[in-house]
């Protein structure tokens, strides 16, 4: 079944001087899978990212996530659709830092009106899923990046989306920290057949990935799927940067 | 945790965040309250003020308010900006727009209903030294300590209304899509601000007409000047930040032996995107402090000049005046007046004496004429020169001789006028007075009145005997021909007067230098968090902490001090108009208003400096 299917997206930036930022682009993913989106920069991986997140409009084209069109979604009902269906990860975490990590956590079941038993249901399962159960009680200035990713992580699962979004999760993270960081990805990609789109522009991070979609100056360069192990598949990743040149 | 839980959490771990805010918002309610306080005061309501100053005194409060009503209102939309990520991330995480408003609804609620209880609080602890200073200023005595419940319910409600307000414009403030781009980082790069010289050069002419045209005007011009020229020096502000500061710092960046020069490169292209960035908040700075420096210049001049003034309405210290035929009542009320002095033992002279109305050939209104020996009799009593007319002659006395005319025809004789001493002799209602022979006089046509005049050195001291002689006399006057004038309790009056206003000039001036000050601190407080991260970068590649105090320095005094040089300007060439056009003393008052204003900027600015100075050098 498709979670997301993009259809002939494009976006163009400015009026006098047109800046093709995304070309008629088009794929879809299925329940289940774990894609990456990778590029140089400029590639237009953000704005696609940024797209599919129903932060900026395209200028053509479709979305549909799960049989709906948030492109088509206005005020509240946009509201609820992110609350709801889609779940976000960033690279410099976006915690508040007025609130404890659990607290942090659940903030989307709070706005939801959820009752206080099942919200403390829902945090003890997802913080034992990302083994940050003694963290629950600190302020997020307490705990360090690789923890206070964790905690972004868990607060965009506790509402099952159907689908997350990561935008260089692994960005502000320490090579330890990065690789703990993407077995969790690859963990909940499997045990909990949570459906991701990651967009990065680390190999080592993208390596985690069933399949990776390359970007180059706003078109589909490649696609590229997971073989049998990981380190072949990293090795796969660097030879399609090589070749598609423009650094990383 | 529920949503409520969550707001309130919001608010009580981010105290200090909230504070800047909480403050300017206090601040706000102490002076809503001790202005409201004075207003409803008892003893104030009691007081016997014309219709004219007591309407003022209303119109005052609702100026006061509105203003206060923006400046919360600047505030709190300040407060959001800092908190974009914030609502952004709220935003991506589902919120909808109604969760957001709600919250931001109850923390303003919160907020607001919390500042005016402390600014009620702080009013109380603070009115008995304002109501001592209201009733010196007042010139009455001092005002009675109350404890003032209806200022407190209206500075209450005031405040939670603001709140309410407030969170209804709120959803104008936050754009969503806005914030949320803000938080994916797709935030564009600054232009760099461009100028252009025909408006550079326009803002130089627009200032330089206004000025000259104030300086130069005169009590006829000045009324119909006054609207192009205040037009112009208000466009010609807004041009000076938007245009002529760009334009400027521009050509110092065009020297490049002068701009590519150490710290020079750092705080020239820092104040280029400073000023344009803050173009409108400068100018609002500058027009309201030069509006509040105006309205209390021009006041506080008044005020100080208010006993000349006095000594004009009335020369003497009692003036009373009736048609001829009512001789014996004038006499009588005089002796009663005459006799108070004499238990009072108040030496005094007295002067008895006719003046007629006559209107001059070829022209409209009339003008009084009295007898030489009457005058001389008067200025004896004033201690003034005595003078001995010709036949044909004719002394004018004059408060603001502003005709040269040389000659003047009454009842068809025509007359040579000498021009003698400036001080008048009789109630400068009577406009001008032609001093004529005795013999010619008795031969003029005219209407005739009467008058007793009585003179004591001293007349503050006989403000007892006026009230008694209202008391048995009550304050039966009507125009000109029928009139009494008590020096002491004109004076008295006048001072009440002058004093509400003064007061009142002074308290909106106040109001409109905290906030705007406040305005200042808080977008300070949020160019600080950018700065800190800028210097901490420019730190590590070799920057020393001296070399960013000299570019902070250079940055924050221009932002604080410019507005308020170019307001003290304005005001300088405002109440020189004055100066020219109502001749009265405005060089002592302006000085003492500036230097004021000056000192207490300047240690405004210097405490605001040290703390983000600090701040910087923390985060290094």
């Amino acid at each position: 079944m498709d979670i997301l299917k993009v259809k002939n997206l494009s976006k163009v930036y400015g009026n006098k001087i047109a800046f093709n930022a995304l070309d008629n682009i088009s794929f879809t993913i299925d329940a289940g899978e774990f894609v990456g989106i990778m590029g140089p920069s400029g590639s237009g991986k953000t704005t696609l990212l940024n797209m599919i997140s129903t932060v900026d409009k395209p200028t053509s084209g479709e979305i549909r996530i799960k049989d709906k069109n948030p492109l088509n979604l206005k005020g509240d009902d946009l509201a609820l659709f992110r609350r709801r269906e889609l779940g976000f990860v960033f690279q410099d975490f976006n915690l508040l830092d007025t609130l404890t990590v659990g607290e942090n956590i659940v903030l989307p079941r709070v706005l939801d009106g959820v009752p206080v038993k099942d919200q403390d249901e829902e945090l003890n399962r997802i913080s034992k899923i990302l083994g940050i159960e003694n963290l629950i009680n600190k302020r997020t200035f307490e705990i360090s990046g690789g923890e206070a990713q964790r905690t972004a992580i868990a607060r965009a699962l506790i509402h099952n989306p159907t689908l997350l979004l990561a935008d260089e999760p692994t960005g502000n993270l320490d090579s330890k920290a990065a690789k703990n960081v993407m077995e969790l990805f690859e963990k909940i990609n499997k045990d909990e057949k949570v459906t991701t789109m990651m967009v990065t522009h680390d190999a080592f991070s993208a390596s985690y990935c069933n399949r990776i979609l390359f970007i180059k100056d706003g078109t589909m360069y490649n696609e590229i799927y997971k073989g049998d192990t990981r380190q072949l598949f990293y090795q796969e990743i660097i030879d399609v940067i090589a070749l598609m040149g423009g650094g990383n | 945790m529920n949503f409520r839980e969550f707001a309130t959490k919001n608010v009580y771990r981010n105290i200090k965040g909230y504070f800047a805010y909480f403050l300017s918002s206090s601040i706000s309610a102490t002076l809503l309250f001790s202005f409201t306080m004075i207003i409803v005061h008892p003893d104030f309501v009691g007081l016997k003020l014309p219709n004219s100053i007591r309407n003022a005194l209303y119109v005052t409060t609702v100026i006061a308010y509105l203003f206060l009503c923006f400046f919360v209102f600047y505030s709190v939309s300040v407060f959001l900006k800092s908190r974009y990520k914030e609502f952004g991330i709220l935003y991506i995480i589902g919120s909808s727009k109604k969760q957001i408003q709600r919250m931001i609804t109850i923390e303003n609620i919160i907020i607001s209903s919390v500042s005016g209880v402390v600014g009620i609080i702080v009013g109380i602890v603070f009115s008995k030294i304002l109501l001592a200073a209201s009733g010196k200023l007042l010139g009455f005595k001092a005002l009675g300590f109350y404890i003032p419940v209806k200022a407190m319910i209206i500075t209450l409600i005031a405040f939670v209304l603001i709140g309410v307000v407030i969170s209804i414009f709120c959803s104008f403030i936050i754009k969503e899509d806005m914030v949320l781009r803000l938080l994916k980082g797709t935030k564009k790069p600054k232009v760099e601000p461009k100028s252009s010289p025909i408006l550079s050069i326009i803002c130089v002419v627009l200032l330089t007409v206004g000025y000259y045209l104030s300086i130069t005007s005169s009590e006829k011009t000045l009324a119909y000047r006054i609207i192009p020229v205040t037009i112009m020096v208000v466009v010609a502000t807004y041009l000076l930040f938007s245009q002529l500061s760009v334009f400027i710092l521009k050509l110092l960046k065009k020297n490049r032996n002068f701009y590519m020069k150490k710290t020079t490169v750092l705080w020239v292209s820092n104040l280029l995107y400073r000023i344009k960035d803050n173009t409108r908040m400068l100018f609002l700075i500058t027009i309201t402090s030069t509006v509040a420096l105006s309205s209390i210049g021009s006041v506080y001049a008044y005020w100080r000049d208010k006993e000349t003034e006095v000594n004009k309405i009335s020369p003497q210290a009692f003036f009373y005046v009736d048609t001829y035929n009512n001789k014996t009542k004038v006499d009588y009320k005089v002796d009663f007046i005459e006799n108070s002095l004499k238990n009072e033992e108040i030496y005094y002279t007295k002067v008895n004496g006719e003046m007629k109305f006559v209107i001059p050939n070829g022209d409209k209104d009339e003008v009084t004429i009295i007898k030489e020996d009457t005058y001389n009799k008067l200025a004896v009593a004033l201690s003034l020169n005595t003078i001995n007319l010709k036949e044909n002659e004719t002394m004018l006395v004059l408060y603001l001789d502003k005709n040269k005319r040389k000659n003047i025809i009454l009842d068809d004789k025509e007359f040579r006028i000498v021009r003698g001493s400036d001080s008048g002799v009789i109630p400068a209602l009577y406009g001008n007075v032609y001093v004529i022979k005795k013999d010619v006089y008795e031969k003029m046509n005219g209407g005739k009145c009467y008058f007793g005049a009585l003179n004591v050195n001293k007349y503050k001291d006989t403000l007892s005997i006026g009230n008694n002689y209202y008391n048995k006399f009550g304050d039966d006057q009507g125009d000109r021909y029928y009139k009494n004038f008590l020096k002491a309790n004109i004076l008295e009056n006048i001072k009440i007067v002058y004093g509400v206003i003064l007061f009142s000039a002074i308290f909106i001036g106040l109001i409109f230098f905290v906030t705007t000050a406040s305005f200042l601190y808080n977008k300070c407080y949020m160019d600080l968090i950018e700065d800190k991260k800028k210097y901490k970068q420019l730190n590590k590649i070799g920057l020393t902490y001296s070399e960013i105090k000299k570019v902070l320095n250079i940055e924050i005094g221009v932002l604080f001090l410019l507005p308020y040089i170019i307001a003290i300007v304005h005001f300088f060439f405002a109440i020189s108009s004055l100066k020219c056009a109502f001749e009265i003393e405005i060089t002592v008052p302006a000085l003492q208003v500036i230097g004021i204003m000056l000192i207490v900027q300047i240690i405004y600015f210097l405490i605001i400096r040290k703390n983000y100075l600090l701040e910087i050098k923390k985060s290094l």
